[in-house]
C-alpha cells in the first residue's frame, strides 16, 4: 500500500462533499522546515555531519551530483528477478546513498525543483528515505489554497509490480460511491458494468440500480453498525476477495419507499472503458452519448474507436461524452478520443499536447527523464497498436464542439481532453462539476525497492495553456477559482441511470444545447469520488489508489466510540 | 532469438532498409506465432516478459508490443506500444525497430512479401 494511503484513503471517503477540486494532500508527514515558503534559500554549505559514514557522499548545499552516480546503490540491495522476469539492478550500498540519489534525481527531473529547499540527506537518516523523499517537493499552493503539488507519494515496488500485473478482481461489476465511510455510513450504487452480476435482470428487476443505497449487507446494517464484526463484514460483502462468494443486500432505490434483497455472487470482471453508447434523437438532430469510464487498459483504444464509429455510422450532429467518473490514464487514447470528436480539419499539424519538464517546454529541447526530443503528442489519427492495429484510420465526428459531462472524478487524461480540444478552439461546453485538477504526470521510477512518483511534467495544449491546477469549472459556478468553460453546474443526479435523457447532467447538456441555458435552480454540484468493487479505489484530486477495503478500516477508530 | 545487428552488415542489410530487405506480412495469428514473438521481441524493448498486442497479425506488417500495464496512480501516462515493422530477406523473417532500426531475426514466425 502506498505509504501516504492512509490519507489518501480518508480523503477518498471524506472528500466527496469537498467543493475544491484537488483537494486531499498527498498525505506526506510534514518535514523538518517543509513551511519555507517556494524558492526559499537553502541552507549554507556545509559538510557531513559530525558521525556521518567518513566516505560517504558530502553535502553541499546547491551543489548536486548526477543522479546516476548513486543509482541502484541500496543499503537492502535485492536479488535475483522481480515478478515481470526482470533482473533487479540492486548493488550494495548505504541508505545515505539512496538519500543522495533521492536528492539529485528529484534536481534534475521534479518539474519545480527551484521551489525545492535543498536540505542535506544526513539530516534524515534516522527518518528513512520515505521522509526524505516527502521533503522533497514545493510547499506552494494553487489560488485555491490547495497545495500545488498533491501528487507526491511512492510505495513498495513490489507492491506497485503487483498491482499493475493484476488480474482482473472479484467483484459485482458494480461501482459504489462512499459518500459517507464512517457512521451514518451511506453507499450507493453509482453505476454497473453491463453483462455483469450487478446488472443482471433477476424477475424483472436489475440488481443494482444507479442510485441504490445499501442498508445491510449479509445482515449487518451499514448506515449504523459500528462494530468491528461489522466493518470486517461490509468490507467482504462490498468488496468480495475471490470469485464465487455470495453475499446478501438490501438495497434502498431511488423513490422507493421500502427496500428489496439483492442477492450477488462474484465474479473476476475487468472494467469496461465504454460503459455505454447511444444515440438520443431530438427535433434538432441525434446527440451522441459515450459513457467513457477509463483511460487506463489498453481495451479503452478499441472500446473507444468502436463507440465513435457507431456514432459516426449512425450520423450524429453532436455528442455527450460523458466523463464525469474518469480518472485518466493513457494521453495516446486521449489524443485520439480528441481527434475522432474534431476530426481532421480543425487538428491537421495541430499539437494535442506538449509536454513542459523543468527545463524544457518546447520540441527543440531534450527531455530530463529519457534524454529524448521532446516531441509533441500529436492528435493520433491512426491505431497505435494498443488493442487497434498501428495505422488503422480512426473515424472522425468532425464537430466544433463537444458537451463534456464532468465531477471532481473528472481527472488527467480526461482533462487532456478538454484541454486539447480547447487548445483547437472546438467549443468544449462543461455540464456538472469542477474538475479535479490534474495537468501534471510522472513516470514512476523505483531504486532499491521503493518505487516514487514525483511530478516531473506538465501538459501544455495547442496554445501553450495548462494551467488548469485548480479544475475546469463550468462558467456559472460560484467559485472563485479554477478555469471557466461555457457550460452549467448541475449537481450529480443518482435518480436516473446514466444515459437517460432525464439524467440531470444529461438534460442539461441537451437543454444547453438547444437554447444555451442552464436548468433553473441548478443545485450546488456535489463533488462525487467513486469506489469501484474492481478492486480499485480512484481518489482523483489526489491520484492515489487504495484498496478497497480500507475505507472502513481506515475509519473504524473514527465510528467507534471512545 | 538471433540477433543479427552485427552480422547484417556481413550479409548487406546493415542500415535496416536495403534493397535487400522487403516489407512483409505475418502469415498467421496462431498462439505458436504470437509466442515466438513474444518470446524473441523482450530484449529488443529491455524487457524479460511482453505482451504483443492483442490484433489479429494475420497479414499484419506490423507488431506492437505493449508497455507494461499502467499503475494505479497513473492517470495521465505516455506509455505507447513499440512497433516493429515486419521484413523478409532470402526467405527469413526480420522485425525492424520502427524508431531504432534495430533488427531482429524472427524464428518460428511464417512472413511473407507484403501484398503477395
Amino acid at each position: 500500500m502506498p505509504k501516504t494511503s492512509q490519507l489518501a484513503l480518508i480523503a477518498a471517503a471524506g472528500l466527496v462533499l469537498a467543493a475544491c477540486s484537488g483537494g486531499g494532500g498527498s498525505g506526506s508527514p510534514t518535514p523538518p522546515g517543509a513551511t519555507s515558503p517556494p524558492g526559499a534559500t537553502s541552507p549554507p554549505a556545509s559538510s557531513p555531519p559530525a558521525g556521518s559514514t567518513p566516505t560517504g557522499p558530502t553535502f553541499t548545499a546547491g551543489v548536486f551530483e548526477a543522479a546516476s552516480t548513486f543509482v541502484n546503490q541500496c543499503e537492502n540491495p535485492r536479488s535475483g528477478v522481480d515478478i515481470e522476469g526482470n533482473a533487479f539492478p540492486d548493488d550494495p550500498g548505504s541508505l545515505i546513498e539512496e538519500l543522495f540519489w533521492l536528492r539529485s534525481w528529484t534536481d534534475e527531473t521534479y518539474l519545480w525543483n527551484d521551489e525545492i529547499v535543498d536540505r542535506s540527506p544526513y539530516d534524515f537518516e534516522s527518518q528513512g528515505r520515505v521522509a526524505y523523499f516527502d521533503s522533497l517537493r514545493t510547499t506552494a499552493t494553487t489560488p485555491s489554497g490547495e497545495d500545488k503539488d498533491d501528487f507526491h507519494f511512492s510505495q513498495s515496488t513490489e507492491e506497485f509490480l503487483e498491482q499493475r500485473n493484476a488480474a482482473p478482481t472479484a467483484s459485482y461489476g458494480a461501482r459504489f460511491e462512499i459518500v459517507s465511510g464512517s457512521v451514518p455510513r451511506e453507499v450507493r450504487v453509482v453505476y454497473t458494468d453491463p453483462g455483469t452480476p450487478a446488472s443482471a435482470i433477476v424477475s424483472g428487476l436489475r440488481q443494482f440500480v444507479r442510485g441504490a443505497s445499501i442498508v445491510t449487507i449479509d445482515g449487518f446494517d451499514l448506515v449504523n453498525d459500528g462494530s468491528s464484526a461489522a466493518v470486517d463484514a461490509l468490507n467482504a460483502g462490498l468488496f468480495p476477495a475471490t470469485s464465487g462468494e455470495t453475499h446478501i443486500f438490501e438495497v434502498l432505490d431511488p423513490g422507493a419507499s421500502s427496500t428489496r434483497t439483492v442477492t450477488l455472487v462474484s465474479a473476476d470482471l475487468a472494467s469496461e472503458p465504454v460503459n455505454q453508447v447511444s444515440t438520443i434523437n431530438t427535433p434538432t438532430g441525434d446527440v451522441g452519448y459515450i459513457h467513457f469510464t477509463t483511460f487506463s487498459p489498453f481495451s479503452s483504444e478499441e472500446a473507444i474507436v468502436d463507440a465513435v464509429q457507431q456514432l459516426d455510422t449512425q450520423g450524429v450532429s453532436d455528442l455527450v461524452l460523458d466523463l464525469r467518473y474518469n480518472g485518466g490514464g493513457l494521453l495516446a487514447v486521449a489524443s485520439q478520443l480528441s481527434y475522432m470528436i474534431a476530426g481532421n480539419a480543425n487538428t491537421n499539424g495541430r499539437t494535442f499536447e506538449q509536454l513542459r519538464f523543468n527545463n524544457c517546454d518546447n520540441p527543440s529541447c531534450v527531455d530530463p527523464i529519457f534524454g529524448s526530443p521532446n516531441n509533441p503528442i500529436p492528435f493520433y489519427t491512426t491505431g497505435q497498436g494498443f488493442t487497434v492495429n498501428n495505422g488503422t484510420p480512426l473515424p472522425t465526428l468532425n464537430l466544433n464542439r463537444v458537451f463534456i459531462l464532468s465531477t471532481e472524478g473528472t481527472c488527467s487524461a480526461s482533462e487532456a481532453v478538454i484541454n486539447g480540444l480547447r487548445g483547437v478552439n472546438v467549443e468544449v461546453v462543461l455540464i456538472g462539476g469542477i474538475t479535479c485538477g490534474k495537468p501534471f504526470g510522472f513516470f514512476p521510477t523505483d531504486n532499491c525497492g521503493e518505487t516514487y512518483y514525483t511530478i516531473q511534467f506538465q501538459g501544455l495544449n495547442d496554445q501553450g495553456f495548462g494551467d488548469f491546477e485548480d479544475g475546469f469549472v463550468p462558467m456559472n459556478s460560484n467559485f472563485n477559482f479554477g478555469v471557466r468553460v461555457p457550460g452549467c453546474e448541475v449537481a450529480d443526479d443518482f435518480t436516473q441511470p446514466l444515459g437517460d435523457p432525464n439524467e440531470g447532467l444529461l438534460a442539461a447538456a441537451l437543454q444547453y444545447r438547444v437554447d444555451g441555458s442552464c436548468p433553473v435552480g441548478s443545485p450546488t454540484s456535489v463533488a462525487v469520488v467513486p469506489e469501484t468493487s474492481f478492486g480499485i479505489i480512484r481518489d482523483p484530486s489526489t491520484a492515489i489508489s487504495a484498496p478497497a477495503r480500507s475505507i472502513f478500516e481506515t475509519n473504524r477508530d473514527m465510528r467507534l466510540p471512545e | 532469438m538471433i540477433r543479427v545487428t552485427a552480422l547484417l552488415a556481413t550479409l548487406g542489410l546493415a542500415g535496416c532498409h536495403t534493397t535487400s530487405m522487403q516489407p512483409a506480412e505475418v502469415m498467421d495469428n496462431s498462439p505458436e506465432t504470437r509466442a515466438a514473438l513474444s518470446s524473441q521481441l523482450g530484449s529488443a524493448v529491455g524487457r524479460a516478459r511482453i505482451d504483443i498486442s492483442p490484433v489479429d497479425l494475420s497479414g499484419a506488417s506490423t507488431v506492437s508490443v505493449l508497455p507494461p500495464p499502467l499503475g494505479q496512480m497513473e492517470t495521465a501516462s505516455t506509455a505507447m506500444p513499440t512497433s516493429f515493422d515486419i521484413m523478409t530477406s532470402d526467405g527469413a523473417c526480420y522485425a525492424v525497430h520502427s524508431k531504432t532500426g534495430e533488427v531482429v531475426a524472427l524464428e518460428g514466425v511464417a512472413c511473407e512479401p507484403a501484398g503477395t
